[in-house]
């Protein structure tokens, strides 16, 4: 008999290796104590000691001569070195990833996700997020609301160049509004927020104003929100959109760090830019290094390859912090998920039935599975990290009860069929959930479902990939309940989410149509003086949380990943702290 | 003849009572061990092996050896109807442009060739045009993976098409279609054979990797590619998610090419040795 | 052929629900949609639009990638040597690894290398390669720091020739498994093959060293099928570096693909496609012209 040479020997061998990967594999106890690697050059000269004015050239503004301005006073941001350990020394490159190639034109179609980060740092806005996330001085030094609410004026810097060395004027900021951000054929990314501007006039070459055809008190913290103003000259007559050697290759910025290269799939390297108006910055190079996947970020940030990130892998959370080369920070975000229930449904027009939804699903469970407890339950669109305006006091509202909730449901006519699904009419309680596949709304919804099931509802899930759910759900608006988020700029005018007239084509999903709520809505939006506006703010939350027309489901909050050695970094969520990386440094 | 040959050899009878095994207790299994894989809890998340779940939970608390059989039910069964489709494919495809040759040859084979390389391209763009169910999945694996059997048959049907009795029945006078379907394809059924166990391992392995890729089976239904997509988060400190299912795809896959393998050498003399 | 391709994929892809990524956000007016429309010349007809990219492709324009606003051919050609490179290091390695391992095989079948061969070699085949590439990673670059863990160098340029190997070694090594086996199977059998020939055991019954035998006679005539071989991996390859470079972070051809596919980034996806299947024709031709200079005895038809 000729021995077969897939003789039992080579499988028995194919096994051990098979069952010597599986061990191998098992939980690494990993020696958290790697030695931080050093992703630094040694510095180059030590004289080069306190930069001048290290990122404190933020002049405080004298609020304007009304009493009534909502123009909260930019802030006089402390430099964090008074509270980082020890000295700011200089140089130094810190590293950290994006998702794709960027586009480096803040308004262009593409911009969005990754070209956040990147356009952020090399584009200077009118305003910058405050570290208390009220609007602070970027290139305007102050701005004042006229006494009729109908226009903004902003006070512009005189001493900033642009890259190429050509001074920065209110011309600047024209172009940006007036040619791009409103011009209807361009279709900028972001114009949505800035639909209450008519038009943006030059008074002289230091001062803008913004004419506008409704009171909008949230502008300047709008013109904080991925906002930056681009150069005219650098455009010419070109359409800036299709500008491929700015948007793809060497813009024309005004930040503190510039383009130095940019390799397509692999990374865009920022160098420091020495005429910065803020003063000069500490670091030499900011890069920023595609990586699409959480995984291998994480991989990078604990080899030390990557310097900051923002852990989109939550569950990796306690690996990460038992390791010594890093630190995780937790982040407040203006971000809430919601359940929508779509009101064209005339279930879901009930308001017991909405509320019988938020009690009989356990939100506190969802956050700390899919958020690993980094998140709170919501009843409102305002977030607590608007300190000024948040009211605790519906902290507690609709705490997981599926009892309260089968009443709710009974008190609207449901009754338990004789499978135990809900009926009313002869109808059974079911439908079909769209589920977009991205972040956490897989198991949460999955959760969701069975949360649903113990009080009587039937929901099928129907999974799509992204971009067919933003074409079924959100521009066809076919669907009858769906989970999703809004991230939106730091103020409280929510507005666009809610109002009657955002209901069918505008952001409100769910279609709550009620005049009481758009009174509410438009006293924030237009109200000019602070302690009245937080009064709005609060009857606001109040009537959110009773009327639910959307079912709040939480506010997330970020987890930061920073290498040890990098100081400097406020406490902010990543793309606003972009605004201070002047101030970033990295301790050796 | 051949059966004898291949129940001699060791390893393929070990790989045939291997897959019979998990056959049996993937599809009997549930029967028996009847916890459902889609109650969710979220207070019993990542747990490790012990009472009442003997492969430990998932992140959502479910019952790992539960999600493990009826996962398998699902890649099995999508990974079986994948190879029915493209050796079906293959072997039309193959001997059309064998027996016929004509110009339908070179046209056939140069489609085998050149669809070959971006098949997996084509996978991903024909499931997000055509949404991402079983049925989908099936038809778009078998649509992309019936090249090589197409060309194994249409060397097999070359090699037969010469001999003798062949030119035999052609000389008595019988159609060209009936000696194609009557006598040389039952020649390449061992061949076909051969080509469709290494084929089903193919599928479940595509099957996974589409699933990676977030395009496969859609949760909460659990297949094997799935739950190893949704275990990729919970390598820093539940690497078991990660590990049953892989171990377990594996396996069979492993199984299945010795199996093929085993079969291959039992039926062809040439490579007996 | 090309043609049927371009036309089924430009198809296909036009078919899909949802658009460019660059309309389909939460956070776009249908106003901006409209426009964008307009502006990406989506408001026409598939098949007037198929006519235009055609019309372009002739002269050598590829069209416009919808995510990126540069030219389809600039995109791919900034990544096409990537994944050429990582398939060609893993070609090179499987030929390089699995050709010894056949001989190796064929030379002692049936005993304890043969099996332990065997084993590894179908292994490679069995395990998800995505799964293996996670793993390596772990082991690799988290818990031993030996090798980095994703990209192409270290931070853009900086890296010499040694970060750059460093970088192409696991990606490149997971995605040789997928061939491997092949490689080592086919030159076993091809080798044994050949040795059995009256010619091999004349020489050695003739008293020469099976060694010289071996190396000079029976592997060069064997080697002739396996550059045939070498030919089916290659699609092969091009196939499996989709998930390798998802999992490495390698920016390459497939990993385009998949965003491509993603965004609905049209133009982007009929040129990858048409691009790579132009690659494999191309490669299998330069193969069959090699078999025919390895082999006089064939001509090609």
């Amino acid at each position: 008999m000729r021995m077969h040479w897939l003789h039992w020997r080579s499988g028995a061998a194919a096994l051990a290796a098979l069952v010597l990967f599986g061990a191998g594999c098992s939980p690494a106890a990993a020696p958290a104590t790697q030695p931080a690697q050093p992703t630094n050059p040694p510095p180059t000269t030590a004289a080069a000691a306190q930069p001048t004015a290290a990122g404190a050239a933020k002049p405080t503004t004298a609020p304007a001569s009304q009493p009534t301005q909502a123009a909260a006073p930019a802030q006089p941001t402390q430099p964090a070195q008074a509270q980082a350990a020890g000295q700011p020394q200089a140089g130094g490159t810190v590293t950290t990833p994006i998702g794709a190639d960027p586009t480096m034109n803040p308004w262009h179609p593409n911009a969005f996700v990754e070209s956040v980060f990147v356009n952020r740092v090399l584009f200077d806005s009118l305003t910058r997020p405050g570290k208390d996330l009220a609007p602070a001085a970027d290139l305007a030094t102050s701005w004042d609301a006229a006494p009729d609410g109908m226009s903004w004026t902003f006070h512009l810097r005189d001493d900033v160049k642009w890259s190429d060395g050509q001074p920065f004027t209110a011309d600047d900021v024209l172009f940006t509004f007036n040619d791009i951000v409103l011009n209807q054929a361009l279709a900028a990314t972001g114009k949505g927020n800035f639909t209450a501007v008519q038009n943006v006039e030059a008074v002289n070459p230091t001062t803008v104003k913004f004419n506008l055809s409704r009171p909008f008190s949230a502008l300047p913290s709008y013109l904080a929100y991925n906002a930056g103003i681009l150069p005219r000259h650098a455009f010419a007559s070109q359409d800036p959109f299709n500008d491929n050697a700015f948007n793809k290759g060497k813009p024309v910025s005004s930040g503190p760090f510039k383009v130095e290269s940019y390799a397509s799939g692999d990374s865009v390297v920022l160098t420091r830019n020495d005429a910065y108006f803020g003063g000069k910055p500490y670091l030499d190079k900011l890069v920023f290094k595609v990586v699409p996947d959480a995984n291998t970020q994480i991989a990078q940030a604990l080899s030390g390859e990557l310097s900051i990130m923002i852990l989109d892998n939550k569950a990796a959370v306690d690996r990460v912090k038992s390791a010594q080369q890093v630190r995780v920070e937790p982040r407040q975000l203006v971000q809430y998920y919601w359940l929508s229930l779509n009101q064209t449904d005339p279930r879901f027009t009930d308001v017991r039935v909405r509320q019988a939804f938020d009690y009989a699903i356990d939100r506190q469970a969802i956050i700390t599975a899919v958020e690993k407890g980094y998140g709170k339950p919501a009843n409102s669109a305002i977030v607590p990290a608007f300190t000024t305006y948040y009211d605790a006091s519906h902290d507690s509202d609709y705490a997981f009860n599926p009892d309260k909730a089968k009443q709710l449901l009974a008190s609207a006519g449901w009754q338990p069929g004789p499978d135990g699904i809900l009926q009313k009419d002869g109808q059974p309680f079911q439908f079909t959930m769209d589920v977009g596949q991205r972040g956490v709304l897989q198991p949460t919804n999955e959760l969701i479902q069975q949360n649903l099931k113990a009080v009587g509802i039937q929901a099928d899930l129907n999974s799509m990939e992204w971009n067919s759910y933003i074409q079924k759900v959100v521009v066809n608006r076919d669907y009858t309940a769906t989970v999703n988020w809004w991230v939106y700029p730091n103020d409280p005018d929510v507005f666009p989410y809610f109002a009657s007239s955002a209901a069918g084509k505008g952001f409100n999903i769910p279609g709550y149509k009620d005049p009481k709520l758009d009174a509410l809505l438009t006293a924030v939006q237009t109200e000019t003086d602070l302690a009245k506006r937080k009064q709005d703010v609060v009857d606001l939350q109040s009537y959110m949380s009773a009327n639910l027309p959307y079912v709040f489901m939480w506010y997330p909050q970020e987890l930061d990943v920073i290498n040890a050695n990098l100081q400097g970094v406020p406490d902010l969520n990543l793309r606003d702290a972009m605004h201070y990386v002047q101030e970033w440094w990295l301790k050796k | 003849m051949i059966g004898q040959r291949l129940l001699r050899n060791p390893l393929t009878l070990a790989s045939v009572m291997v897959l019979i095994g998990i056959h049996v207790l993937v599809f009997a299994g549930p029967l028996a061990w009847s916890v459902s894989p889609q109650q969710t809890s979220a207070l019993n998340a990542l747990l490790p092996p012990g009472p009442g779940h003997p492969l430990g939970t998932d992140d959502l608390g479910r019952d790992e050896l539960s999600r493990l059989l009826h996962g398998g039910q699902v890649t099995l069964l999508v990974g079986f109807a994948a190879m029915v489709t493209s050796t079906f494919l293959g072997l039309l495809v193959g001997a059309t442009a064998a027996f016929y040759r004509g110009w339908l040859d070179p046209v056939l084979m140069r489609l085998t060739d050149t669809i070959t390389a971006p098949a997996f391209f084509l996978i991903v763009t024909a499931i997000v045009v055509l949404g991402s169910g079983p049925l989908t999945l099936i038809a778009v694996i078998g649509g992309t993976s019936w090249m090589q059997v197409a060309r194994v048959i249409y060397g097999e049907t070359l090699r037969f098409k010469a001999q003798d009795f062949v030119l035999a029945a052609e000389a008595m006078g019988a159609r060209r279609g009936a000696i194609l379907i009557r006598h040389v394809l039952p020649q390449t059924i061992p061949s076909v054979v051969v080509s469709a166990t290494l084929g089903i391992g193919f599928a479940i392995l595509t099957e996974a990797a589409v699933s990676y890729l977030g395009l496969g089976i859609q949760p909460p239904t659990p297949s094997w590619g799935n739950m190893l997509q949704n275990a990729q988060q919970y390598v820093w400190t539940s690497p078991a998610l990660a590990i049953f299912p892989g171990l377990v795809i594996t396996v069979v896959v492993l199984a299945y090419n010795f199996l093929g393998d085993g079969l291959r050498d039992a039926v062809d003399p040439r490579l007996r040795i | 052929m090309l043609l049927l391709v371009s036309a089924i994929t430009f198809l296909l892809v036009n078919l899909a629900p949802g658009g460019p990524a660059s309309l389909m956000r939460m956070d776009a007016t249908p106003e901006q949609r409209e426009a964008l429309s307009l502006r990406l010349g989506l408001d026409q007809p598939v098949p007037v639009r198929y006519v235009q990219w055609l019309g372009g492709a002739l002269h050598g324009d590829l069209g416009t990638s919808l995510g990126s606003n540069e030219p389809v051919a600039l995109r791919v050609v900034q990544r096409l040597p990537n994944t050429l490179l990582l398939a060609g290091v893993a070609l090179a390695l499987s030929i390089v690894i699995g050709i010894p391992m056949g001989v190796v095989a064929a030379l002692r079948r049936n005993s304890v290398p043969d099996f332990l061969l065997a084993a590894v070699s179908i292994l490679g085949v069995s395990v998800p390669a995505f799964w293996l590439g996670i793993i390596l990673i772990l082991a690799l670059s988290v818990n031993l720091n030996w090798l980095p863990s994703s990209g192409i160098t270290s931070t853009a340029g900086e890296g010499g020739l040694v970060d750059r190997v460093q970088h192409l070694i696991m990606p490149a090594l997971v995605l040789s498994t997928t061939v491997l086996p092949y490689v080592v199977r086919f030159t076993r059998s091809a080798l044994l093959e050949v040795l059995h020939q009256d010619y091999v055991r004349t020489a050695t019954s003739k008293g020469l060293a099976r060694v010289r035998v071996v190396f000079g006679h029976a592997l060069r005539n064997a080697l002739v099928p396996v550059v045939s071989i070498i030919g089916t991996l290659v699609p092969r390859l091009v196939g499996g570096s989709v998930v390798t470079e998802s999992v490495f972070g390698w920016p390459g051809m497939g990993r385009l693909a998949i965003e491509a596919a993603n965004g609905r980034d049209y133009p982007l996806i009929v040129g990858i496609t048409v691009i790579v299947a132009s690659v494999v024709v191309l490669s299998s031709l330069i193969v069959d012209l090699a078999y025919t200079w390895l082999d006089p005895r064939i001509r090609l038809a």
